[in-house]
């Protein structure tokens, strides 16, 4: 007990000695304008923090790669969704290696130097976002100037930085631990990316753990029922809760209740109680559907699980 | 500002020690923490802040309104001083020197999920019979050989499994290149652990059965009887044929900046991204930590350097000589398909240090322009998420 006392100590003492450097580092911050809390708003939060959406699996396109306008995956543009809203379109089809540059090119754009983002994904959306982090989230990132050209490239405005200013991440459906429908060849269109949605490849891909510290909320729904007997535990009909809740180990993960279910989805990032099968580290249930209420659609109106993965981005991501 | 940034922070601290206080001692630890102390051989320790621990339970039931209001206000200001306390937290160590119950899934390498499906029919559709399917590798490299292994079950009971016919072959298809025919046995021999125990087993080693000019891609098909029925399964493996770096089998070790660096040579044929990854145990065999290593290298050798931190060898109570083992690398291509070209591991032990002491080891968290930068641009975040009400 007395070594853990220390080590809380010690944490304490971590604590406050970062932030007595990180204070003195904050004087002189371009965004300190003293006590006035109305000009400290609009340095801190108007065009500052912006949320960006990464779209998921469109076999038929997700919108121009490269426009951060369009937003006709997800429904209208004019819907809130977050501050100063941008959308990252990549394709929707190909590899995850072979379109993750979009979403680079949009993280170089609004989150660096002094522009900060919170980021929402979308079912493929979700390892979009993570191979991004998990191989490049600590590479050197040229500072940009956040205006984008045609192309979705925003002009270098001096320096660099290590990696992206991100908050933190929100994922609805989350695929980046794989859908059994592309294991099984389930899908009537078949795309490249559904290789990489098989959930040997997607848990391959990339290390999921490795998201430099950036938490993953995950937003898993359960109104499926056309693939139950593909997809193990509870799912919202095209991933099952064991990719969308974060889980380590494929397997059959359920709401409370189910006792014909392998094991329980917990929430926030406790391990699963029966098999005891952790999460990824720094991924977290915030929204179980324990009224089996979302199921995976968006339907091009900001519907099904991204509802509220709508509501939460509008309400936080400010 | 500068009273605005400390306060925030404090208060994140203060966010903090609430949760590990009312969240009892640390010596009861949350689920997800017992599941990593549960692991053969992988240390546990105290919890860390969940941002979720203070979600208000009304949103996870319900979805909040999509109009913010007052109440919005105090979320966002408590989210924010949770994403500070938490960033706080976990910053300590660098993100390529981690302690090894962050990695779940990457205990070992190559690690691949074990899968539970249904079996696919010849004519369409799903069996309520499943197969169940491992693999040692999914990515490999060079004479590296993978173990496949097919059991069957309806629901938690095994039945009759046989593999009518199995075959690798490039999932695009190469011009002069079949299928290859892999062979699957219940005989206790080679790779399969125990003779009729209904677990089917293989070795399939690309660069030996046909494959060795591919890099990319490979599909294993089975037709499956399982009980009776029919069907099919599949295995993804992705093979690089010709390594872009070999490991020279040199290791230099040098305590620097109080942290402990395990610098592999490595022969780089490619030039690019080397992404490598290793795990640490302390002399009790425990595995403590997990090492990164992500860097641009030239070619010709060079060296790719691990650091073992030295204030996470101190807070695991890690004792030394260290070992590094099991070390997986490949080189990234960036915008490619296939986007790696994998390097064959250096499986087992790779190195083991010498013998120091807790005072070679320095007690001060990580510092660095990408720390302070967070810290800061959070505090901000913490101090004014509800000054618009």
């Amino acid at each position: 007990m007395l070594h853990k006392a220390l080590r809380l100590a010690s944490l304490c003492s971590v604590l406050i000695a970062t932030a007595c450097v990180t204070g003195c580092a904050a004087t002189g911050d371009p965004g300190d304008s003293g006590e006035d809390g109305g000009e400290h708003r609009a340095s801190a939060l108007s065009g500052s923090v912006r949320a960006l959406w990464v779209h998921g699996r469109a076999p038929n396109g997700g919108g121009t790669p490269g426009d951060y306008e369009d937003f006709s995956y997800w429904g209208d543009a004019g819907e809130a969704a977050g501050a100063d809203k941008k959308a990252v379109n990549w394709g929707g089809a190909d590899r995850v290696s072979e379109s993750n540059g979009w979403v680079r090119n949009a993280l170089d754009c609004f989150c660096t130097g002094e522009n900060w983002c919170v980021i929402a994904g979308h079912s493929a959306g979700d390892p979009q976002i993570g191979y991004a982090l998990a191989y490049y989230g600590a590479s050197e990132r040229a500072i940009t100037d956040g205006v984008p050209d045609g192309s979705g490239r925003c002009g270098a405005a001096g320096g660099s930085q290590s990696g992206w200013n991100i908050k933190w991440v929100e994922v609805a459906g989350g695929a980046s631990g794989g859908t059994e429908l592309a294991d099984l060849g389930d899908w009537a269109v078949s795309d490249p990316l559904t290789g990489d949605l098989r959930t040997d490849t997607a848990r391959a891909l990339y290390d999921h753990s490795a998201t430099q510290g950036v938490w993953f909320y995950r937003f898993a729904g359960a109104k499926g029922t056309l693939y139950s007997g593909a997809l193990p535990g509870q799912d919202d009909e095209v991933i099952a809760y064991h990719s969308s809740g974060g889980m380590a180990e494929t397997g059959s993960f359920c709401n409370p209740g189910d006792w014909a279910c392998g094991d329980t989805l917990p929430y926030d990032e406790a391990a699963s109680p029966k098999r005891n099968v952790a999460k990824w580290d720094h991924h977290t249930v915030w929204l179980r559907d324990d009224g089996e209420a979302y199921d995976h659609y968006a339907r091009g109106k900001w519907g099904g699980i991204v509802s509220p993965l709508r509501a939460d981005m509008d309400k936080y991501a400010q | 500002m500068r009273n605005k940034a400390l306060i925030a922070v404090l208060a994140a601290v203060l966010v903090l020690l609430g949760w590990r206080i009312s969240h009892g001692p640390l010596s009861a630890p949350a689920p997800g923490q017992a599941s990593a102390q549960s692991r053969p051989g992988v240390r546990g320790s105290e919890s860390r802040p969940s941002p979720a621990r203070l979600a208000p339970a009304a949103l996870r039931a319900e979805p909040p309104a999509p109009a913010p209001g007052t109440g919005d206000a105090e979320a966002r200001r408590e989210r924010s001083a949770w994403t500070l306390a938490s960033y706080l937290d976990w910053a300590q160590y660098p993100p390529s020197s981690r302690p090894a119950r962050e990695r779940p899934d990457r205990a070992r390498p190559h690690a691949v999920s074990a899968r539970r499906l249904p079996l696919a029919k010849e004519g369409g559709g799903h069996s309520e019979t499943n197969v169940v399917l491992w693999q040692s590798h999914l990515y490999l490299a060079g004479s590296e050989r993978a173990v496949l292994t097919v059991a069957c079950k309806r629901g938690d009971e095994p039945v009759a499994c046989a593999v009518l016919g199995a075959a690798a072959a490039p999932e695009l298809p190469v011009a002069g290149l079949g299928a290859v025919p892999i062979a699957f046995a219940d005989d206790g021999a080679g790779a399969d652990k125990v003779a009729g125990d209904g677990v089917l087993t293989a070795t399939f080693a690309p660069g030996e059965q046909g494959f060795g000019k591919i890099t990319g891609p490979l599909r294993v098909q089975l037709d499956v009887d399982a009980g009776g029925e029919r069907g099919t399964a599949t295995f993804a493996l992705s093979y690089t044929a010709a390594a872009p770096a070999t490991f020279t089998g040199t290791v230099h070790e040098r305590l620097a900046g109080g942290s402990l660096e395990l610098c592999l040579d490595l022969r780089v044929g490619e030039p690019g991204r080397y992404v490598l990854d290793g795990r640490v145990d302390d002399a009790s065999g425990e595995t403590f930590a997990f090492v990164t290593f992500n860097e641009v290298l030239a070619e010709g050798v060079q060296e790719a350097c691990f650091q073992i931190f030295g204030k996470l060898v101190r807070d695991e109570g890690a004792r030394a000589p260290f070992t590094l083992r099991d070390v997986e690398g490949l080189l990234l291509l960036e915008d490619a398909f296939p986007d790696r070209h994998t390097l064959p591991a250096w499986e087992g032990a790779v190195h083991t240090t010498k013998a120091y002491s807790a005072d070679d080891f320095a007690a001060e968290a990580w510092q660095s322009e990408t720390k302070t930068r967070y810290v800061t641009a959070l505090q901000k975040g913490a101090g004014s998420a509800g000054d618009e009400d």
